[in-house]
């Protein structure tokens, strides 16, 4: 079956939300999401240690949506489409983004998430620092560090979904668990 | 030359380069979309006092946050005292990481490690 963004998204609001958001993901949205969310992770009573390490994975997952997400296919919804939904449970924290992307670029993401995610803690690092001191931009600004950083911090997998919508385009889930 | 004098804004640090004291100071989130542009023309100061630095540099580098863009461009900042060193000046640099902050200290362990200047690592107390 195709993927329905609608579906998803209800699926994933379901439960322990404290932030949500799909649309444009313009420069004023980022900067916005990023206030608000600062603010409800304080409120809810979580360690500054904990909240920091969100707030940063949270910074990487926006400005990956703000860099990298295109239009929604066979809809009107600005050129660049995403959703980010923060949800926290008790202790736990989730960061759970999505957007777009072109079908034939799947492949090259995915195997680059994979790539990451058999490396142990120690390697990741490695990897860090190497693609840290390799001096190269991507011409969309993103140094490619963004998912190294995450697994870093995190120290767990990118748990990461691709789900087909047509021959043309995909849809890229990305799951972060703090 | 004319010094740089920066105020921060929630995803931009406060940046203060002194030329007349060798002061190299960013502090605060450095959290930009666009990381290159907030710190070209630092880097370029940088290239300009090198040709004429301070017998002794000192640089406090105090972040809050900062994302991956910037990582790379505060490395650019770093390469460029490096080279002050290497041309036989002082250089000290000052990494500041809140108490806790084992990523903050680690980032800067990194840091140092690519760079061939001693950092000092300086703990902070939570505010």
């Amino acid at each position: 079956m195709n993927f329905d963004f609608d579906n998803w998204y209800s699926n994933i609001t379901k439960n322990d939300v404290v932030f949500s958001y799909n649309g444009e993901v313009t420069s004023e949205v980022v900067n916005k999401t990023l206030d608000e969310i600062e603010a409800l992770l304080l409120q809810n009573g979580l360690k500054k240690k904990k909240v920091k390490r969100a707030y940063n994975a949270i910074v990487e997952s926006l400005q990956n949506l703000y860099h990298h997400s295109i239009h929604e296919p066979n809809r009107e919804s600005g050129s660049k489409f995403g959703a980010f939904v923060l949800k926290v449970r008790n202790d736990d924290i989730e960061i759970i983004s999505g957007n777009y992307l072109i079908f034939n670029i799947v492949q090259v993401i995915k195997d680059r998430m994979d790539q990451i995610n058999i490396l142990d803690k120690q390697d990741v690092k490695a990897l860090y620092k190497k693609i840290l001191s390799n001096q190269e931009f991507s011409e969309k600004g993103g140094g490619g560090l963004g998912m190294v950083d995450i697994a870093k911090r995190t120290g767990s997998k990118l748990n990461y979904s691709f789900f087909e919508f047509d021959e043309k385009y995909s849809f890229f889930e990305l799951k972060v668990d703090i | 030359m004319e010094n740089i004098s920066i105020k921060a804004t929630p995803k931009t640090p406060t940046v203060d380069f002194i030329a007349e004291s060798g002061k190299v100071e960013i502090k605060g989130r450095s959290i930009p979309e666009n990381s290159i542009e907030f710190y070209k023309p630092l880097v370029d100061w940088l290239d300009s006092y090198a040709a004429d630095p301070k017998e002794e540099t000192e640089v406090n580098i105090q972040l809050e946050y900062f994302n991956t863009s910037s990582s790379k461009c505060i490395l650019d900042v770093f390469k460029k005292l490096e080279a002050i060193h290497k041309d036989g000046h002082n250089v000290k640099i000052n990494w500041y990481f809140e108490e806790d902050d084992e990523d903050m200290l680690e980032a800067g362990e990194d840091y140092q490690s690519i760079i061939k200047i001693p950092f000092k690592m300086i703990e902070t107390e939570e505010e």
